[in-house]
């Protein structure tokens, strides 16, 4: 019981990041209906951002995280600028072969930064050292300090997220445009203007999700390979498109992680994950909270 | 002999000399041989993923369990490969039959999400069972002296015919499936789906069989591969950078049309291996940034890839035929001649 508690807890605390990756990626796909398949090394760059940060310039992670995120929006509006929305202008036979070109191009995107990173940083790990350190003990529960403080982070930026959607008339048009592109540009939003933050929004979020997880988990050029499966499959269980439905199954994804680390095999961790996506794509494709589909 | 099938039978004589003149270095051949096996995986990818528009990110999946079948069936049991490829075969075709039917009967992005999700699973599942997979270490396959039967040869130049041979008959298997009715099917569905399905097209049955013809022939490519390597291990079976090296030559070459991962491979996987050889000194990473890049590239200029280039290429060639037979005859001939070429050479293929 006790560790079952411990996995469950541990499991929340790392799916606060899950979740906050996910919803930028959620509201990128929610906005501009591309399906990015860079967001994980977007995670990765906001890794290196905070290296970078306090290894150079001696700045604390929480200095480095408003300075990560500014670049990393901006470094979205101009990737969405130079090669996202040129592919929606592509003369097609097809309406389908954009969102083709979208795919392999995010995805030729994440080589091109891992390998990148590669090139200026070695295949090496690094991490940030010395923030955060510590385990505390409540009750009979461990809880890594990192990861407690990773957890609480989320929570605040998600919830700036969430009255920025709601609250702003830009979030509103933004959250208009995720209900019906077509419908919001009808009533006069700039959906120009729309798509380019909502992509970049959602690369910042993947930048800072990043520079608070290198507290904890050390970067490695690849690293965003596995967050951005993991997005996925955190984003379908949450329903694509639906940033409140992807930040929630954040800590679910986190459970189900842990209890399969825990019960079947510390390696084999993912692989549970994956057992959800094929349940959650078996029997509530629309996902969780079920509001929207996609396609 | 039509032009349909000439042109073919020229390349393929073209492929088949080049040994005799091209191909001189142990490297060179090298090289030629892994261009074949994933030019015969990308034009299995493309049967699903480019006539069927369900694009994937995972077909490493079944490249790897051909190669790990094989591999293990002839260390652990003494079979041969030959028999290996069935087997290899027939467990890509279950995997796809899972996989198939969880996320094809659904619309979106699912798919290429769950191929990607579930190549990464296989590459930890590889890694984690150690007794049947020799984890991280990977599997060696031994040499037993040059054995046909175990697709195993002193001179690696059999391999190349070999390799060659099965890209000729997935390429005949290829233009098979697109002329015929489920190739039709497969338009249809790609094009619009609920008028496919009006239409009585049983859009997911076609779906799901034509994922696994593409899985049962990624995974034969996939124990060729182990032929050349002799040695698979989690990465090189599975992964993304195998997915990458199968998806990207049938993509950027020019997804649904036959000739696309033909093309898309002869120009890639040379380009991946010859930049890896000479950039060796330098730092790694340059030779994946130039091949990013490079995709990137094409993708912005034509979605249709090298194939719709080339077709633009062809049809503004025509139209300045027709524009210099114009100059050349002042009569009415020249122009009546340039109007009945742009719409010839408008045709898609």
């Amino acid at each position: 019981m006790q560790t079952a508690l411990q996995a469950i807890l541990t499991g929340v605390f790392l799916g606060g990041l899950y979740g906050l990756i996910s919803c930028g990626l959620s509201l990128t796909f929610g906005v501009t209906r591309v399906t990015n398949f860079a967001h994980g090394d977007f995670v990765t760059l906001g890794m290196y951002g905070a290296f970078v940060g306090q290894a150079s310039l001696g700045l604390h992670p929480l200095l480095s995280l408003p300075l990560v995120a500014a670049a990393a929006f901006g470094l979205g509006v101009v990737v969405h600028g130079l090669l996202i929305s040129r592919t929606v202008k592509q003369n097609v036979f097809r309406p389908d072969d954009t969102h083709i070109s979208q795919i392999v191009i995010t995805f030729a995107l994440g080589l091109l930064i891992q390998n990148v990173l590669l090139l200026l940083f070695s295949p090496n790990s690094r991490s940030v050292t010395g923030v955060f350190e510590g385990v505390l003990r409540v009750g009979g529960l461990f809880v890594n300090r990192a990861q407690l403080i990773a957890f609480v982070l989320a929570l605040v930026v998600f919830a700036a997220l969430y009255l920025f959607l709601n609250l702003t008339n830009f979030g509103k048009a933004m959250t208009a445009t995720v209900d019906d592109g077509d419908m919001a540009a009808m009533v006069g939003i700039d959906s120009g203007k729309v798509y380019a933050a909502g992509f970049g929004i959602g690369v910042a979020l993947a930048a800072v999700a990043g520079t608070i997880l290198v507290t904890y988990y050390p970067a490695t050029p690849t690293a965003g390979a596995t967050f951005v499966a993991i997005a996925f499959i955190t984003v379908v269980l949450g329903g694509m498109g639906n940033v409140l439905g992807a930040f929630l199954a954040g800590p679910l994804i986190g459970i189900a992680q842990q209890l399969t680390a825990t019960y079947v095999g510390l390696d084999l961790q993912n692989v549970g994950l994956f057992a959800v996506f094929l349940l959650v794509l078996l029997f509530r494709p629309s996902g969780l909270l079920g509001r929207r589909t996609a396609g | 002999m039509g032009r349909a099938t000439a042109i073919p039978l020229a390349l393929l004589a073209l492929t088949a000399s080049l040994p005799f003149w091209f191909i001189q270095t142990a490297f060179v051949l090298d090289v030629a041989i892994t261009t074949l096996i994933f030019m015969s995986a990308a034009i299995a990818y493309n049967l699903i993923s480019g006539f069927g528009g369900q694009l994937s990110f995972g077909h490493s999946v079944f490249f790897g369990l051909g190669a790990y079948t094989a591999a293990l069936l002839l260390t652990e049991a003494g079979i041969s490969p030959l028999l290996g490829l069935l087997a290899g075969g027939l467990i890509a075709v279950l995997v796809a039959l899972v996989v198939g039917h969880a996320t094809l009967r659904l619309r979106g992005v699912y798919f290429v999400l769950a191929t990607f999700a579930l190549t990464l699973i296989f590459e930890i599942l590889a890694t984690h069972f150690k007794g049947i997979t020799g984890g991280d270490g990977g599997l060696s396959v031994p040499f037993l002296g040059n054995s046909p039967v175990n697709l195993q040869f002193e001179n690696e130049l059999w391999l190349y015919y070999v390799a060659l041979t099965l890209v000729s008959s997935y390429f005949v298997v290829s233009r098979a499936v697109r002329g015929s009715r489920i190739g039709l099917f497969l338009r249809a569905i790609r094009d619009d789906q609920d008028a496919a399905r009006a239409s009585g097209v049983e859009v997911t049955r076609v779906k799901v069989g034509v994922l696994c013809l593409s899985a049962f022939l990624t995974a034969v490519s996939g124990v060729l591969y182990l032929q050349q390597t002799a040695f698979v291990d989690p990465r090189s079976a599975f992964g993304v950078d195998v997915a990458v090296q199968i998806a990207l030559p049938a993509i950027a070459g020019g997804l649904g049309t036959v000739w696309g991962p033909v093309l898309g491979a002869t120009v890639l996987i040379p380009l991946r291996e010859f930049l890896n050889a000479s950039l060796s000194g330098l730092p790694p990473g340059l030779s994946l940034i130039a091949y990013a890049c490079f995709v990137i590239a094409i993708m912005l200029l034509d979605p249709q890839g090298m194939e719709g280039l080339a077709r633009r290429a062809r049809r503004r060639f025509g139209r300045r035929a027709g524009q210099r037979a114009k100059d050349a005859a002042t009569s009415e001939a020249g122009k009546e001649s340039e109007r009945a070429q742009r719409p010839a050479g408008e045709g898609t293929e």
